[in-house]
């Protein structure tokens, strides 16, 4: 017996086991009475943001929204540009070589991910400087970081295809993650992000217009049985996809909206 | 439309048959494919013979579940494609990395390789599954059957990276384990 024959045979396993592995990835139009309506909102939204985002040439659009017994999210598709990598002049060039050694020396028991090079830093500036790109938007709020992260994804012949920047920060109870999502030109998919949790929760979609003029892309969650909330926002500000999650009590619903706008309005 | 609507209209001999399914399943098949190949084109291809393969199964077969049904298909036809392919070239196919970790789940032997039919075989990854809890058996299914990255999976499942890798570890052994308990090995 081979690892080629488990992955053969694993392709026919009990179709029961298969459908729990599926359902999520199929739209669930067809689901709970209490999703339609959600569906039907998102469904119309979503066909005016096609229209806008066909104007526009970038932007997101809310692709599915679903829901079973065990989670729910959505999945959200972005028009973003797809940058040469000479655009990075930093020392993130450095990730390729990383990323191929990775490949050759892959075992599953030492490297998990040989496509993900990964670096923490001690402010998003010192990540910016790293990465040398000047079309990534740097946040000029007040607010004090907690923690930034790069992450650098390649494939096996080092080619870089995407990186995140991501950057956490506080106020009070309320926690705000916010991400830079930047495309290369040898990134060959379609570019869809979302959120999933392993509950059921309900989603709402809206738009923020900021003070500059772009469009804000908002997708409120409702609460989590741990008594989370949340609201995230996503914007393609130069080609770059931009996304912020703002998790808060129901206490603070009303300063964690005032956060995002306040994120979205750097734009 | 519901599915079994979309299996009337095969029976029915309605082409549409085939739009209906590209409507509602589409997607799915489009992912597993790319899972698998890493390429557009290659993946669009698998989707269109999966589409012909299914009016050539349907009659006579008329499926249960039709998007296990559909996944199966798809997923043959990209592996089948893969071997073929010059894959290793590619970085978006996540079929090598599952080779290599179910590689550490295939207990050994002094003997000769062992011969092992696919049905039993299948049988035998049937009762490991029944036997894994439903969260384990989700991400490692996710993983090898439909060739997830663990940062999908974590994703989709909205938990950590690590959490992933943790079970997807566990998960390796106990398979280990009961194929070494069914008198299987390499």
């Amino acid at each position: 017996m081979s690892s080629e024959q488990l992955l053969q045979c694993l392709g026919d396993v009990d179709e029961g086991y298969i459908l729990d592995v599926v359902p999520e990835m199929v739209i669930t139009r067809h689901r709970r009475s209490g999703w339609k309506r959600v569906l039907v909102c998102a469904a119309v939204i979503s066909l005016l943001a096609v229209t806008a985002f066909a104007a526009s040439g970038l932007g997101t659009r809310l692709v599915e929204v679903f829901s079973n017994e065990n989670e729910s999210g959505f999945r959200m598709a972005a028009e973003v540009e797809k940058f040469p990598v000479d655009a990075f002049t930093g020392e993130v060039r450095e990730a390729s070589d990383v990323i191929q050694q990775q490949y050759a020396a892959y075992s599953p028991h030492e490297s998990w991910s040989p496509t993900d090079f990964h670096r923490e830093f001690a402010s998003s500036e010192e990540a910016r400087d790293y990465l040398g790109f000047d079309k990534l938007k740097s946040l000029n709020w007040v607010l004090e970081e907690k923690f930034t992260s790069l992450h650098v994804y390649g494939d096996v012949g080092g080619q870089l295809n995407m990186i995140t920047l991501e950057t956490d920060y506080q106020v009070d109870d309320i926690r705000i993650q916010t991400f830079s999502y930047i495309y290369t030109e040898y990134y060959e998919a379609d570019v869809v992000t979302g959120t999933a949790a392993a509950e059921r929760l309900e989603f709402e979609e809206s738009y923020y217009s900021t003070q500059n003029g772009k469009q804000c892309h908002i997708i409120t969650s409702s609460a989590m049985e741990s008594g989370w909330l949340g609201i995230e926002g996503y914007l393609v500000d130069d080609g770059v996809l931009y996304w912020v999650n703002v998790a808060y009590l129901e206490k603070d619903a009303v300063q964690a909206k005032a956060l995002l706008h306040l994120w979205a309005d750097q734009f | 439309m519901e599915d079994h609507e979309i299996i009337d209209l095969y029976w029915q001999r309605t082409e549409s048959a085939i739009g209906e399914t590209a409507s509602k399943y589409g997607r799915l098949c489009y992912l597993i494919a790319y899972h698998i190949l890493g390429n557009h084109r290659d993946s669009e291809e698998c989707v269109n013979d999966t589409y012909l393969q299914a009016w050539d199964s349907i009659p006579p077969q008329r499926p249960e579940n039709l998007p296990a049904f559909l996944g199966k298909i798809v997923r043959n036809l990209a592996l089948n494609r893969h071997k073929f392919d010059s894959t290793e070239k590619r970085g978006g196919s996540q079929v090598l990395l599952a080779l290599d970790e179910l590689t550490e789940c295939l207990p050994t032997s002094d003997g000769a390789e062992q011969l092992i039919d696919n049905l039993v075989l299948v049988e035998v990854l049937n009762r490991f599954l029944a036997g894994v809890l439903p969260e384990a058996r989700i991400i490692f299914l996710r993983r090898y059957w439909y060739f997830s990255s663990v940062r999908e999976i974590a994703k989709s499942l909205g938990i950590g990276q690590s959490k992933v890798k943790m079970s997807l570890l566990r998960s390796w052994a106990r398979l280990k384990e009961h194929l070494r308990k069914e008198g299987i090995f390499v």
